[in-house]
């Protein structure tokens, strides 16, 4: 459909005061059409059609060489529609500097959550921009290091002054530039000159928390730098860019108020057929989907690449397809050029029920928000019916050539982000895992059945140097499995380990699915007659698999071994660690005494009953043998 | 591309800018006169034309932009040269 058409439907639901649809319409317009008019139609219609902004204010600074104000409108209309209350304020023109020196600015007074600095090569490496030649590689080498040592100055005030994020723009070659195709041969020519720079800006960058860069050089290719710049505005106005390229710009802007004001998803929910492979499986067989290149499969192949880079970076894969699963998983599983399989997706819905339904329970099972879920789905029909039926969940526009759906999942904004952390990396398989674990317990029929087809695996140690610090972060995290919930510092548990009553144990696991790490510790404080456990405390990622008794089996053996004849223990109840509540009446323990507030203490006489390790865990590298 | 006459788009254009009613546009002797009016919304104003019609103005041509009239009258004669 064309703007035209949205705008006749918006007029008459405005007309009509139908609110709904004329929003609808409204956002259709700006986004087949985001050009400074409909902008304009936003931010007029905004209160009246019923766009809401929640959170709070993110306040945003320009401190800029050129003219933005064009720009605003755009960004404005751009957060209105993603429920962002935006305030942009902008620097004096030309006065970038003075802004960031002067201790009393406007700027630090504002209080922005980020600050854009809009400048250009025609600022930073004027002499490149016009057009004096210098006539040795030296002089532009001697060009590019003082224009970053200026720039590098002026980062570090700032920085020192403010918490804001940062953002510094990648510098753009001039259109043609002055020697020719001499150019390209030249070590320090205009381009060689500007890549220089923008490398020393990136290492810049790097060194310092929480700039980052905009790569406007890699916009202006990606537009066309021919018609990037407008040198009759850049004349009459000090706008340097084309009308058409200020909506690239705003865009990207947005996609870093996007990520630091916390507007992300966290799960892409995928359709199958026609979505991750050509054809209907349950139709065309496992033979007869499109999955190869060159035969209608490159597009879908494509769609697969996006889905594992978002993946590497720790945004979580669900299916959500109405399908026979048989045959569905038939294709994860078998089909030889499928780059994704049923290990890289952290929840699955194969089924026939309505696809709200279904991603609700994605929602529930995976504990995140509907507004943390994208949607993906090349039928309009369902889009629509998720559209109406879950205004949080985003729903992805796929553009009518499967060839451009690729595109569409990368550029949407919501999957940006502006750092990977290892653990990110991890997340995707640690719940791709832990939904396996839940499938075998739903298809084994006895619990113990179950636990044996986890083959887990437990060892367990005291205390080191090299686990300390993961010790005590659990002891400072856990609080669902934990009997006491003491909290223990690095120097605390370092203190612990050296006096010759103490023992301090770290548990780790693995079971078929990958090794889970350090997921339990345990404190014990031996006598003569008495090993008295002072800290027992799991994972909340391994509750559930009788770990804890492999562990209390192992504090008992040693407690036996030096000869002491009771185990005894607190449990001291807090609002969240009802799991560990019956774990010593579970264990044989009577309960010696029970005080006011809730704290029970427990005993068990070990030469009437000890504690048994599970014999679907098995053990290595045991204590005892160590 | 649209295919309303030049004055109802350039109208239509104008009062979004300068965020006032399309009446207010045509009574404006000069568009420097509308309330909101100020070099910034000229210069969108500007912009959005050309985004509008899909081409730009040369320096010449903005200079003529003082009332809503000599604009239609610009785009007009562009239109058939």
């Amino acid at each position: 459909m064309t703007e035209a058409v949205f705008n006749q439907t918006f007029q008459k639901a405005l007309a009509a005061e139908d609110k709904t649809t004329a929003r609808v319409a409204l956002r259709q317009m700006f986004e087949t059409t985001p050009n400074l008019t409909n902008a304009q139609l936003v931010l007029k219609y905004a209160n009246e059609v019923g766009f809401r902004t929640t959170g709070e204010e993110f306040k945003v600074a320009i401190l800029r060489a050129y003219t933005v104000e064009p720009l605003l409108p755009l960004l404005q209309a751009s957060a209105t529609l993603a429920g962002l209350n935006l305030r942009v304020q902008v620097g004096g023109f030309n006065t970038y500097v003075q802004d960031v020196l002067s201790p009393d600015s406007w700027l630090y007074s504002f209080g922005p959550q980020m600050i854009i600095l809009a400048l250009q090569g025609r600022d930073l490496l004027p002499r490149l921009w016009d057009r004096v030649t210098e006539s040795s590689s030296g002089g532009t080498e001697m060009l590019v290091s003082s224009a970053l040592a200026d720039l590098g100055n002026l980062l570090d005030v700032l920085r020192s002054r403010c918490n804001a994020s940062i953002l510094l723009p990648t510098l753009d070659v001039p259109v043609y530039p002055r020697a020719g195709i001499l150019d390209a041969q030249a070590l320090w020519g205009d381009r060689a000159a500007v890549d220089a720079f923008n490398r020393s800006l990136r290492e810049m960058a790097a060194a310092q928390t929480g700039v980052y860069i905009v790569d406007v050089e890699a916009l202006a290719g990606r537009f066309g730098r021919a018609r990037w710049y407008d040198d009759q505005k850049w004349n009459l106005a000090r706008l340097p860019f084309a009308a058409d390229a200020l909506m690239e710009i705003a865009r990207e802007y947005m996609r870093y108020v996007h990520v630091l004001s916390g507007r992300l998803c966290k799960v892409i929910a995928v359709d199958l057929d026609n979505t991750l492979w050509g054809g209907v499986v349950g139709e065309d067989g496992l033979d007869g989907i499109r999955l190869v290149s060159g035969h209608g499969g490159a597009a879908y192949l494509e769609v697969q690449r996006v889905l594992l880079d978002l993946y590497g970076r720790g945004i979580l894969l669900a299916i959500c397809s109405k399908n026979n699963i048989d045959d569905a998983m038939a294709v994860l599983e078998r089909h030889p050029s499928m780059l994704l399989r049923p290990t890289h997706f952290a929840a699955v819905r194969i089924n026939w029920e309505d696809k709200a339904q279904n991603l609700r329970e994605i929602a529930d099972e995976l504990n995140l928000g509907l507004d943390s879920i994208a949607f993906v789905d090349d039928n309009p029909a369902e889009r629509d019916r998720v559209l109406q039926e879950l205004p949080e969940v985003h729903v992805l526009d796929l553009p009518e050539n499967p060839l451009h759906y690729a595109q569409t999942i990368r550029q949407f904004p919501y999957f940006e982000r502006l750092a990977v952390s290892t653990e990110d990396r991890e997340r995707s398989r640690y719940y791709a895992e832990e939904r396996q674990r839940r499938e075998i317990r739903r298809v084994t029929t006895s619990i113990e059945d179950f636990y044996r087809s986890l083959d887990m695996e437990v060892e367990i140690g005291e205390a080191d140097s090299k686990s300390i610090a993961r010790i005590a972060q659990l002891t400072q995290k856990t609080n669902q499995f934990n009997l006491t919930s003491r909290r223990y510092s690095e120097q605390e548990i370092s203190a612990l380990r050296q006096q010759m009553q103490w023992r301090v144990y770290w548990l780790r696991s693995r079971d078929r699915f990958g090794d889970n790490g350090i997921v339990g510790v345990a404190i014990a404080k031996l006598d003569a007659t008495t090993c008295l456990i002072d800290t027992l405390l799991l994972s909340c990622r391994v509750i559930g698999r009788t770990i804890e008794a492999a562990m209390l089996a192992e504090i008992a053996e040693e407690a036996r071994g030096h000869g002491a004849r009771f185990l005894r223990g607190y449990f001291i109840p807090t609002a969240k660690n009802a799991p560990a509540k019956d774990f010593y009446s579970l264990h044989g323990f009577t309960c010696e005494e029970a005080t006011s507030d809730g704290a029970s203490l427990w005993r068990l006489d070990m030469t009437e009953m000890m504690p048994k390790w599970p014999d679907w865990i098995s053990r290595s590298g045991a204590l005892r043998t160590a | 591309m649209s295919h309303k006459p030049v004055s109802e788009r350039v109208l239509s254009t104008a009062s979004g800018v300068f965020q006032c009613s399309q009446e207010a546009v045509k009574d404006a002797a000069t568009l420097q006169d509308l309330s909101g009016w100020d070099s910034i919304a000229h210069l969108n104003f500007i912009l959005a034309l050309e985004q509008e019609f899909g081409f730009s103005f040369t320096e010449e041509e903005m200079e003529l932009f003082t009332s809503i009239g000599s604009v239609i009258d610009v785009i007009h004669a562009k239109q058939l040269s």
